[in-house]
Formats: structure tokens, sequence, C-alpha cells
């Protein structure tokens, strides 16, 4: 029993890293863009799909780390720019857009991808062990690679040009525009930033959650929580934010059902949003 | 004679700069009183500590001794209290007439859910006495929304005397008006003096001077003078704040 | 009162529509009117809310599953008649608005959308693991009591026709009861609220206070919807309270035109009117759904009653 807990503990942290990943797309196009963006979830949905497609056509994963990325970021551009523009950052209607767009993404997948979930094997296999128990390799690779892709995103915020436009454009809009900063291509960047990395966690993910064209609908609240509790605008809030919640899910759903776990997230994600709205972790705001 | 408005030890800071510092005062009726000061003295902070909008870390605020400090906004205007904002705002989907109509109703605590609007002879007869009252017929149809901003600040003085209130706080009440708007809306102020307690916050100097019976000069949240505008006029230290010290004239 | 020729005119060719449908087509339409019909309800929930008050609820599937469960437990834990059935549909949906409301109506914007979702949320899950009771997402059945049964005369609502004008009537008082309360000094207090909260309490409204009666109003409407639809169907699922089904109602009350009276009945009755249609020729529905709810927000923001009023404003001069 004792030793399940530490299972499930570590998988929460291992979940959470990539959940972290998704959600901090989502809260760079929620604090840019001031867009609600109810597709999100299936962005994640997309990256697994590219992950089961790269598997199937060359035969290797590895290179669905590469191209889920560069795919996802175009689409996410492609979608900014055909759509997302032209309601001019209105919160209301981009809920109906998103939502739109997410019927239509999970459309498309289920007619070309399929209705039946499939499953992909881990390109790493094998266990090793740790505290009294077996856990898979490819587990401890996944929370590795979602800190690196983290770790690469807080990296380029800091040090490159467009990560400094992009923190401006969150800071004050206007000024930033008037600074000279090209704000329309900062935001095509971020949406396209944003549907990139959900797409790689989705590639993580893939061999060890199902690939199925639901899968975005369940872990869309989950980012949302993390945007949240983590406090909207901070950033690594949501990454404490989303490992915390998943550990705390994982353990409790040691005790209870997965069910329980999500409802107790939720009832300190209301508790959060009434006493605390700005979040959890106003230290770490930059 | 007693004062209407009386402040005590007054206290706000944000973010560790104190906007309102242990300031005292006392408005008396029967004149009007002026709140002038340099930006960032605390004059619309202030207004906001006495309507509710914020509330004061210390001190305490009475109005005709009742005492306002922790009430709620909606409540402390129930009680007569009106304002107009520094940045104009109404409400824009509402034509001039639902404005004056819906804050008319409001300050009854009317919220009536089933009978209809135009079954209220009263509230329409008051809000086109103070259409007339204003000159605002031309836009009495128009949303609010659509109109000029010499025109929302005059349809924000209709809100805040329709109701007949105790006192009115007017937040720059000419600002951005022309010549002949401000001669208006000055000698509108003049005579609801008579009935209601007025206090203004103004940076127009031939406004305050000419409308104002007493002054009171904030700075860096404190009080620094009240007077008479001749007093005031002549106070070295208010014209210091203003234009710092001339060392040409020693 | 005076009643306004348009509505009239609405009004009756629904009253014929039973009559009228099986003449230009299958009997089955019928069934999707009056599915169109129930949901309309819930998108006006929304609406009430969102365009009256400027609040996005995002969570009124949890009221709908209120309403939903308090007529299927209502009748199949506590064999209740129709009448208490119905009426406790309902009832327990708006004491459940009261006491969310009392939390959620303390956020805005963003926060107050956001604690909807985490409220219905909460709750789903609560029913799935209730599954004994509620059946989880697989549901409850349960057969439909007689509405009125007197000397042998019995009206049921398993009978199309009286089931429609059912669901039709307690609609169109819905949305009567709506068209008053907006015309009243009340409603004139919420459009204030909505435009400008700050000025709304320097005139003496009490924001929160009417905030949240106006919540409970539109889970009482949502409760309606719920209970019709369980009545409906001789069913209730926990699935109708997942988020959603909620996001769709916010889709057709936005797409119908928000702040209208009927924008919400018309938006819900074309994308329903889109599934049903697509759906009997081409599998992918969702793909035009979707594209369409796309359109309207990039070409005409103001929704299909918006767009109406534009065009008829610019009519025949």
């Amino acid at each position: 029993m004792n030793q399940t807990i530490i299972a499930l503990a570590i998988n929460g942290i291992v979940f959470g890293l990539i959940v972290a990943l998704i959600a901090l797309g989502l809260s760079i196009i929620f604090g840019l863009l001031d867009i609600i963006n109810l597709s999100h979830g299936d962005f994640f949905m997309v990256g697994t799909v590219f992950a089961y497609t790269t598997l199937s056509v060359l035969g290797h994963f590895w290179p669905a780390l590469i191209i889920a990325p560069l795919i996802g970021f175009a689409l996410g551009a492609l979608i900014q720019f055909s759509i997302i523009q032209r309601i001019k950052n209105n919160a209301a209607l981009s809920i109906v857009a998103t939502f739109g767009l997410s019927m239509i993404i999970q459309e498309i997948v289920r007619m070309t991808f399929g209705a039946a979930p499939k499953r992909i094997m881990p390109p790493i296999t094998g266990t090793f062990g740790m505290f009294g128990i077996e856990y898979e390799w490819y587990r401890i690779f996944a929370a590795i690679a979602s800190i690196v892709a983290i770790g690469s995103f807080f990296i380029f915020l800091k040090s490159t040009k467009l990560g400094v436009w992009m923190r401006a454009v969150r800071h004050d809009r206007d000024t930033a525009t008037t600074m000279g900063i090209p704000t329309q291509k900062v935001y095509l960047f971020t949406f396209g930033i944003g549907f990139a990395m959900a797409a790689v966690g989705g590639v993580i993910a893939a061999p060890i959650t199902t690939v199925d064209f639901r899968t975005g609908v369940d872990i869309l609240p989950f980012c949302f929580m993390a945007v949240i509790i983590g406090g909207l605008g901070n950033l690594p809030g949501t990454v404490a934010a989303a490992v915390l919640l998943a550990f705390l899910e994982g353990v409790i759903s040691g005790f209870a059902t997965p069910t329980i776990a999500r409802i107790f997230s939720l009832v300190l994600m209301s508790s959060v949003l009434l006493i605390r709205p700005q979040g959890l972790f106003k230290g770490l705001t930059k | 004679m007693k004062p209407f408005l009386r402040i005590e030890n007054l206290s706000k800071s944000f973010g560790g700069v104190k906007a309102v510092n242990n300031l005292s005062l006392e408005l008396f009726p029967n004149r009007i009183n002026a709140i002038i000061g340099p930006n960032g003295a605390g004059k619309t902070t202030l207004f906001n500590l006495i309507t509710g909008f914020i509330k004061p870390d210390s001190g305490k605020i009475f109005f005709d001794d009742i005492e306002l400090t922790h009430l709620p906004i909606h409540e402390i205007s129930l009680l007569g209290i009106k304002r107009t904002l520094q940045i104009k705002s109404v409400f824009n989907s509402m034509t001039v007439y639902e404005n004056l109509w819906i804050t008319l109703s409001a300050h009854q605590g009317n919220v009536n859910p089933f009978k209809e609007i135009s079954r209220y002879p009263e509230i329409k007869r008051r809000v086109n006495e103070i259409i007339e009252q204003l000159g605002l017929e031309h836009f009495a149809n128009i949303q609010a929304g659509a109109l000029s901003y010499g025109d929302v600040a005059l349809l924000e003085i209709g809100m805040a005397i329709i109701t007949s209130p105790k006192m009115i706080l007017f937040d720059e009440p000419v600002c951005g008006m022309s010549p002949a708007e401000t001669e208006k809306v000055v000698s509108k102020i003049t005579s609801l003096a008579k009935e209601t307690h007025i206090v203004i916050i103004e940076h127009d100097m031939d406004v305050v001077f000419k409308m104002a019976d007493e002054i009171v000069v904030l700075a860096f949240g404190s009080k620094l003078a009240s007077g008479t505008p001749k007093e005031i006029g002549s106070n070295q230290q208010v014209k210091e704040v203003y234009f710092g010290t001339d060392e040409v004239d020693a | 009162m005076k009643i306004h020729l348009p509505y009239a005119g609405l009004l009756l060719t629904l009253a014929l529509a039973p009559w009228i449908i099986p003449i230009i087509g299958d009997p089955f339409w019928l069934s999707v009117l009056t599915e169109i019909i129930i949901w309309s309800c819930f998108a006006a929930s929304i609406n009430f809310l969102f365009g009256y008050v400027g609040l996005l609820s995002f969570g009124q599937a949890l009221f709908f599953g209120f309403g939903m469960y308090g007529v299927g437990i209502g009748i199949s834990s506590f064999q209740l008649p129709f009448w208490p059935a119905f009426f406790l549909g309902p009832f327990s949906a708006t004491v459940m608005a009261l006491i969310t409301g009392i939390f959620a109506v303390r956020l805005t914007w963003h926060y107050f959308a956001i604690i909807t979702v985490v409220f219905s949320l909460i709750f789903y899950f609560l029913a799935l693991t209730l599954k004994s009771i509620t059946g989880g997402d697989d549901g409850i059945n349960f057969s439909l009591p007689d509405l009125f049964n007197f000397m042998g005369y019995t009206v049921s609502l398993t009978n199309t026709t009286t089931q429609y004008f059912f669901t039709l009537g307690v609609v169109v008082l819905c949305f009567w009861l709506i068209k008053i309360v907006m015309s009243s000094p009340y409603g004139r207090c919420l459009i204030a609220i909505r435009d400008n909260d700050v000025r709304a309490s320097l005139i003496g409204i009490n924001v929160y206070k009417l905030r949240l009666s106006a919540f409970v109003i539109a889970g009482f409407l949502a409760g309606v919807s719920g209970a019709l639809f369980a009545l409906f169907g001789r069913y209730a699922s926990a699935s109708y309270m997942f988020y959603h089904v909620s996001g769709e109602g916010v889709v057709w009350a936005i797409v119908g035109g928000v702040g209208t009276l009927l924008g919400p009945a018309i938006g819900t009755g074309v994308f329903i009117l889109i599934r049903e249609v697509v759906s009997s020729h081409w599998q992918h529905h969702a793909l035009i759904v979707g594209a369409f709810a796309i359109c309207i927000v990039i070409f005409a923001p103001e929704g299909i009653v918006g767009l109406w009023k534009k065009y008829s404003k610019r009519g025949p001069k």
C-alpha cells in the first residue's frame, strides 16, 4: 500500500510536469492575448496524435519531439492569423471561437485518426528499483524532458529579443506598441508557441496515456486550475501549481478514487479563487 | 456652526506611499468648499475614502454625525451623498433619460421586478425637470456612450443633483469643458450650494477662486492650509507647493 | 399589456407546429422542435446573466443537472407524482443557485467564469461518484407519471403533442417572465450593473445582492430546462452536468445575440437544426457546427439577432 502511494505520488509529479508545460502555453495565450482558449486541451491531444503517427509512419518515436513543436507552432500561428486576430482580443467571443475550434479539431482527428483509443509503447522500456518499487524508466525521461522544455521556455523568455517583447506586451500592451514592438507578430508567435508547447507535452505524454480524440477535454480543466492557482500571469507559479495539484491528486487517489482526488483539487481551487484570487504563489512573480 | 463633514486623523497608504497622511479636516455648511493641491496630493483619494471606494488604514469620517468610515459604497450613497468622478463615467448603453431615470429610481431603493418602467410618472417628471435645467433636451434619447465628453460631464452632474442630495462631491467638474459650458456649470453649482453641501476638487484656479468660499489646500496627503480665496492666494507656502521656491524672489 | 406583432406571429406559428410539421416533413421534427424549446430555456439562463448583468457563467449545466435529477430522482427514488416531481427540479436548482451564488457572485469576469466551471465540475464528479443514486454517466431511466388523471381521462406527456404543448407553455412563460423582469426597475438596475458596476453602487445599488438574485433567477431557468429535459427523455444522466454542456449553451446564446430576448432561442434553434439536418446526411456535423460558430464570431459578433436589427434598421427608406 505504501509503495503504491509512492508510485502514485511520483506519477503525479511526472504528470504535473507535463501539465505544467501545457498550462504555460495556456497562460501566455491568456496573459498576452486575453483569450480564454477552450481548444488548448485539444492542442495537447494533437500532440499525442503526432507521436502515434510519427511512430507508425517513421517507425521511431523520437522524431516526434522535433516534428510536433514545429508543426504545432505553424498551426498555432495559422489559427491566430485566421481566427483569433479577427476577434480583436474580445474574451467572450474568444470563448465561442475556441469552442468551435475545439469541435473542429476533435472532429478532424476523429475523421483521420479514428474514434477508437490507441496506445503506443514507450520508446524506453524497463524499470529500475527506487524507494522499494519498480519504476518505469520512461516516466523519468518524461519528467526530465518536461523540465528541459519548461526550462528552455523560461530561458527563451528572459534572454531572447522575442521573449523580452512577449514580456513587455504582457505587462503593458499599449506602451509596448508605442515603443515600436511589433505586437501583431508577438501575438502570432505567442499562439504558435502555446500550441507547440502543448503539442510537445502531448508527445511526451503519449506513451503513458491513451491517444484518443477526447483526451483534450479532460486535461483542459486541469490546465486552467494550474493557471489560476498558480496565479494569472505568474508563470513559475503555474508550474508549481501544476506539479503540486498533480502530486496531491496522485497521493489522494491512493486512498480514494481518482474522481475524489479530482474533487479535492476542485475544492482547493474554489478556495483559492475566493480567498486569494491572485494565486498561491505570489512571491514567485517576476 | 457645526461642520457637515468631519475627517479625523485619516490615513491611507498604497504600497508604501502615504496617499493620505493623518489628515484632519472640517467643512462647514452654507459655503462652497474647494479642495485643491498639486497632483498626488491625495484629493481624489480623499473623495474615494469618503464615498467608500476604499477603506482607510486609520481614522474616521463623519457626515452630520453619521460615521461613514466602514460603510459600503451604496449605503453611503443612499444617505444622500453623491459624487461625480474624475474620469467621467455613466451607463453607456442607456440613453441620457434612462441614466437619470435609474439614478433616481435606485436612490429610492426601487428593485421592483414586476412593475413596468413607464408606470412611474413621478420619476419621469423629475427626470424631465433635470433635463430641462441642464439643457440636455437634444440628447435625452441619445445613448450616453455616444455623447461628447462635455455632455457626459453634464449628465453626470444631472445624475448627482436629481435626487436632491444632502452633499455632492464634484471631482473636477469643469475639466475638459468649453468656457461656455464651464460658465453654465459654475452657475449651476453656485445655485445648488444654497440647498446642498458642496465640496469641489478643481485644478482650474480661475474657477476655484471665483466659486469657492473656503479653500483647503492638500499636499502630500496632509492639510497644508485652509482659508478664504484671498488668504490662500497670498499664502507663501501654497505658492511654493505649486510653483516651487523662486530663488530670484528671495 | 401589449403583445408585439412579431412575438404574436412567432407564438402562433409555434402553436400550430404540431399540425404544420407533419405536412412538410417527418413528424420526428416535432420532437426536435421540443428539444430546441427546452434548450432555449437553458441558453436563456446563460443570456440572462451574461447579456443583462455582464456575468459569464460557464457552469449553468450544474443547475440544469439539478433540475434534471430533481425530477429523475423524485420519480424513481421517491415515487413522486407528476407535479411534485416537476416542482422539485427547478426548486432544487434554485436552492443550489442561491448556495453557490453566495460565493460565486463575489467574483467578477474571468474569475467568476472560472469558479462557475469549478463548481459545476465538483458536482459533476460528485454525481459520478454517487453512481447508485444518479446512475453516473449512464444515467437513470424512469417512466413518466401522468400529468393529469380525472375520471378516466388521462393526460400524459408520453403523447408527443401533449409533451410539445406542455414544454412550449412552460418555456413561453419563462421567456415572458424574463421580458417582464427586464422591463422593470430591477431589470434596469441589472443593466446599470452590467454597464458600469462602480457607477451602479455610487447611485445606491447593492451590486452584490442584485447580482446574487440574478444568479438565482438564472439558476431557476436552467433548472426548468433540466426538469423539462428529464420529462422529455424519461432519462437523467450526469453527462449533462459536464462543462461541455454549459459551453454549448454559451455558444448558442452568443451566436443568437447577447442581451436580446429571443437571441438564445434563435441561437439554440440554429445549432440544433444544423446538427440534426447535417447529421442525417453526414456524420461529421461537428465540423459544420464549429465552423459556423467561428464565422458568426468573426463576421457577426452581435449575433444573429444583432444582424437582423442592423439590417432592419437600414431597411426600406
